[in-house]
């Protein structure tokens, strides 16, 4: 993301997508100003979910498909 | 009832490089003439549009997609709409990369036995490409600015 300046990014396992999404807007304000959605293992993550050590979590942007 | 296979769910390919050429819009339609069960074929066609905002011109779009999961939503939805319409086929073909205005970025070809299955299933799954799908469109200005394009 432009915002956040890095691509990728390796965190400790945090044991849900919440804390997980906790601990990224304290690490990355900007994101607070951005619309996404998540993904877990490239499919949308509904609601918060138990997260796994090697979990792939992606930030999507707004899609503009078309 | 016949499925295609050259849209096959494994290993299919639905992004391209730059724009979708016309060319390969011909070819794709010239293929089904084998097809002799189809009676009716619905074609969406997704243009890059000249765009201003704030006073500045649209030149390009350049596309970018979370692919596997893009390939993956694809490969979903459009098995889903082949079963609910009961189409013959449905092809699907991206842009990736820089598509400039006027080209075209999304090429949907739906076929069937009669055309009102090709009229709804070519409209939802276009709906579904736009709304469910994980492709990113960054519209580049003339002056050399840009801004991440949202659909609407």
């Amino acid at each position: 993301m432009e915002d956040i300046g890095d691509e990728q990014i390796e965190l400790d396992l945090l044991p849900d997508l919440d804390a997980l999404k906790n601990e990224l807007l304290l690490k990355y304000p900007a994101l607070k100003t951005r619309q996404f959605i998540i993904a877990v293992n490239k499919q949308k993550a509904n609601g918060n979910i138990a997260l796994k050590e090697t979990d792939e979590i992606a930030l999507i942007p707004p899609f503009a498909g078309g | 009832m016949q499925e295609d296979n050259d849209n096959k769910s494994m290993g299919k390919e639905y992004f391209i490089e730059g724009p979708v050429n016309p060319q390969t819009i011909a070819d794709s339609i010239s293929a089904h003439s084998t097809k002799i069960n189809i009676g009716a074929h619905d074609i969406f066609l997704g243009q890059v549009r000249g765009d201003m905002i704030d006073g500045k011109l649209v030149k390009a779009i350049e596309y970018t997609a979370y692919k596997e999961m893009a390939d993956n939503e694809l490969t979903r939805i459009r098995e889903d709409i082949i079963h609910k319409y009961k189409l013959s086929c449905a092809h699907v073909i991206h842009s990736q990369g820089i598509v400039r205005t006027g080209e075209i970025c999304l090429f949907v070809l739906v076929s069937s036995a009669h055309r009102q299955a090709s009229f709804d299933g070519c409209r939802e799954l276009v709906e579904l490409i736009k709304k469910e799908v994980p492709i990113f469109g960054k519209e580049l200005f003339e002056d050399g600015s840009h801004q991440w394009k949202e659909n609407q």
